[in-house]
């Protein structure tokens, strides 16, 4: 039977960033994708804050085909008729090392793994890893199509809904509330349209964040980000309230809708649709991870949970490039030992443990519960648009005085609960 | 007996989008791939390997770019590869494509049995085969939907027009087949992975005794325009009620000649 001493299932980016480790440490590698090439499957949002990872593969960084960093954020609050922009823009953001970059996975994960077979690791595309070789619990290797490939180690990075580590039985049930789903478009327009439409220079972006009417009171939210030619256009809805809800939509449908929307028209007109892509994020943080490690194997990225939605951001890319080096760290230091028993590979769990990406998970443990708050997608955003339009319109009645429309609209709404909702959000 | 298969790269044409402005097709970053009907050529010479004593070698000629497609010849069964990758290549014409065929065939030597498809994913020219078999001087037999090797003959059933044909040829032969042929298996993943120890070679002109000025003349592909037809829409919004946009949207249809009352 053929056999190798590592195989990664899934190039996404844990699988990829895995593999370049073990490969860059001569550790034989295979690396099992099941798309037609790495990127044709990884369906992200699009923004990478990149101070967290730049140490782990410095040498690749500068190459790497990022679409713009990212000089400005929004956050608009939308009702059905209105809207109230908040937006920030930091010199700092300007300077290098930039902060956050966008990424398409077409093209961010399609240029990793050439960067990954070019350190010596074999990459295969379109196959899917069906099962594991399995003896008295213990991972043996995989079967693909049949055929079974030996390996020491097996490092699942097969994204949110793993079946490997459930294979593995290092999973447990899951329910409706750790997922979300996503929705999302990538638009054509040119370099040139892009910078003029969001006031950028060449290589800078934005991204945009938009709570509110557009999700019917739906956990969830809408995302806008600039790349280099394209502009990425998403939704990201929570499972449960989509499953519960009386409103009986269709993500797609929210997804035009949005389009639609007066303050997006604009942004997108003329472009053409390029993409068109769903995607599940996992919501529930550090509480919904499988357990990491077992006999010959490994879990990493969203195959271990590790993606979060922390109020203003999901973040998950991070965690995903992380964990996958992290995971190698293990293996190489296993491979020592010659040992790849779930007591060897632990070792994996205490390196996340000293890691941002299980310091940040841990911190924001309590987001999901936070977040699971219809108030923070339906009144509030309502409530800030009313009060603007209170403020900023003149009618044919004398105008009240602004103490007095401000206190009237807090009182009338939900005074008691935004203050209680705020301590919430500060404490997350 | 050695057969050696043509194999030609052509772009993955599932993957190809149009620029809207140009009306051009968008040809950078789309990956090469061996074309459908290479993998039925290659999925019969797997087939002649399993019956009789054989060693096949996939030939392919291509532009350089770094591309899996020798691999996934490998992978369908051939023992070796030949790679021919040059830039010149892009442009050549189909006498020169067989020229450059012909002279690498001659070069690998000891051949019984040459396969190609009967014309190619891309261009479809269905010249090459029969050229090849002219430049060097053997007997073809195309469009096959049926082979068999009987001792030291090929006898081979053709798809024309309107009937079958069998017909029967000594080795050395050229054959181009069809895609009726077989229905190419899909390579197992260890297939895949044994693909990439088995030797692979590449080489170039001059390996082939073939100058650059001689393949000049076989330019003579000039392309003047590649465009997809013009189309304009006329991009009209019906924004009344719904009742009253569809009476107006058949109004427009009629005065435009699309329906008629
Ligand atoms: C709409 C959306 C917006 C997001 N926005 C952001 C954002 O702005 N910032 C951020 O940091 N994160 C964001 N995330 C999360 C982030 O994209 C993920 O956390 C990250 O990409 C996970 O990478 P991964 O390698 O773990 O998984 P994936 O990218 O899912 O990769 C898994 C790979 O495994 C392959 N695979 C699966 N099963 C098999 C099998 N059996 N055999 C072979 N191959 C298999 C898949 O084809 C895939 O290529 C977003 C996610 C979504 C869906």
């Amino acid at each position: 039977m053929t056999k190798v001493t590592s195989i990664v299932v899934g190039a996404g980016l844990a699988g990829l960033s895995a593999a370049y480790s073990l490969a860059r440490d001569s550790i034989d590698v295979l690396v099992v994708e099941r798309g037609d090439y790495p990127g044709a499957k990884n369906i992200t949002g699009g923004r990478m804050y990149f101070l967290p990872i730049r140490s782990l593969f410095p040498e690749l960084w500068d190459e790497a085909p990022w679409e713009r960093h990212i000089v400005r954020e929004v956050l608009t609050g939308v009702s059905k008729c209105s809207s109230l922009s908040i937006e920030f823009s930091n010199q700092k953001y300007n300077n290098k090392p930039y902060h956050s970059f966008t990424i398409l996975g077409s093209r961010f994960n399609k240029w990793f793994a050439q960067k990954v077979a070019e350190k010596g690791a074999r990459v295969i595309n379109k196959y899917k890893v069906d099962d594991l070789i399995l003896d008295n619990g213990k991972v043996k290797g995989i079967v693909v199509g049949g055929a079974q490939i030996e390996a020491d180690v097996v490092i699942a990075a097969d994204g949110t809904m793993s079946q490997i580590a459930e294979k593995a039985g290092l999973r447990g049930k899951r329910e409706p509330q750790d997922f979300a789903l996503g929705v999302k478009e990538v638009i054509a327009l040119s370099p040139q349209t892009i910078e003029g439409r969001f006031r950028l220079k060449a290589d800078e972006g934005i991204a945009q964040l938009f709570v509110g009417s557009l999700t019917k009171g739906m956990l969830g939210a809408g995302f806008l980000y600039t790349n280099r030619d394209c502009i990425s256009l998403g939704l990201v809805l929570g499972i449960k309230d989509l499953t519960d809800c009386h409103l009986n939509v269709m993500p797609y449908e929210l997804l035009e809708e949005f389009k639609l929307r007066p303050e997006i028209v604009p942004l997108i007109n003329g472009g053409e649709s390029v993409e068109y892509s769903a995607h599940v994020l996992s919501e529930s943080g550090i509480k919904g991870m499988p357990k990491l490690f077992g006999d010959g194997i490994l879990v990493a990225g969203d195959a271990a949970g590790m993606a979060m939605n922390m109020g203003l951001t999901v973040r998950g890319m991070e965690f995903a490039i992380a964990s996958g080096a992290l995971a190698a760290e293990a293996v190489r230091m296993a491979k020592k030992q010659n040992d790849f028993s779930a007591g060897a590979l632990s070792k994996y769990q205490d390196l996340l443990k000293e890691s941002f990406v299980w310091k940040d998970l841990n911190t924001f443990r309590h987001a999901p519960d936070v977040l699971a708050n219809p108030r923070l997608f339906g009144e509030y955003p309502q409530l800030a648009c009313t009060m603007m339009e209170k403020l900023m319109t003149v009618g044919e009645e004398p105008k009240k005085k602004l103490s007095t429309t401000i206190s009237k609209e807090l009182r009338s709404r939900l005074a008691l609960s935004l203050l209680r909702d705020s301590f919430r959000f500060w404490r997350m | 007996m050695r057969i050696v298969v043509c194999a030609k790269q052509v772009v993955d044409l599932a993957q190809i989008r149009m620029n809207r402005e140009t009306r051009e097709p968008i040809l950078s970053g789309i990956p090469l791939i061996i074309g459908d009907i290479e993998k039925n050529v290659l999925e019969e010479a797997t087939r002649i390997k399993e019956q009789h004593k054989a060693e096949v070698i996939a030939l392919s000629i291509g532009w350089p770019q770094p591309d899996g497609t020798i691999l996934e010849c490998l992978g369908r069964g051939a023992d070796r590869a030949v790679m021919l990758a040059d830039p010149i290549f892009e442009t050549l014409s189909s006498t020169g494509v067989a020229t450059v065929l012909a002279k690498a065939i001659e070069k690998i030597g000891d051949y019984a049995l040459i396969l190609l498809g009967e014309g190619s994913t891309d261009n479809n020219s269905g010249q090459v085969g029969p050229m090849v078999a002219q430049i060097l001087g053997l007997p073809l037999v195309s469009y096959a939907r049926q082979l068999e090797i009987v001792e030291d003959k090929v006898r081979i059933v053709k798809g024309l027009e309107d009937c079958f044909e069998t017909a029967e040829a000594s080795l050395p032969v050229v054959v181009t087949v069809s895609a009726e042929i077989n229905e190419p298996r899909i390579p197992t993943i260890l297939d895949v992975m044994e693909a990439s120890s088995k030797p692979q070679e590449s080489w170039s002109l001059g390996d082939i005794e073939i100058s650059r000025e001689e393949l000049e003349q076989h330019h003579s592909v000039k392309v003047l325009s590649n465009q997809y037809p013009e189309q304009t829409r006329k991009n009209i919004l019906f924004q009344e009620e719904l009742g009253k946009s569809v009476d107006s949207l058949l109004q427009n249809l009629v005065k435009e000649g699309v329906l008629e009352r």
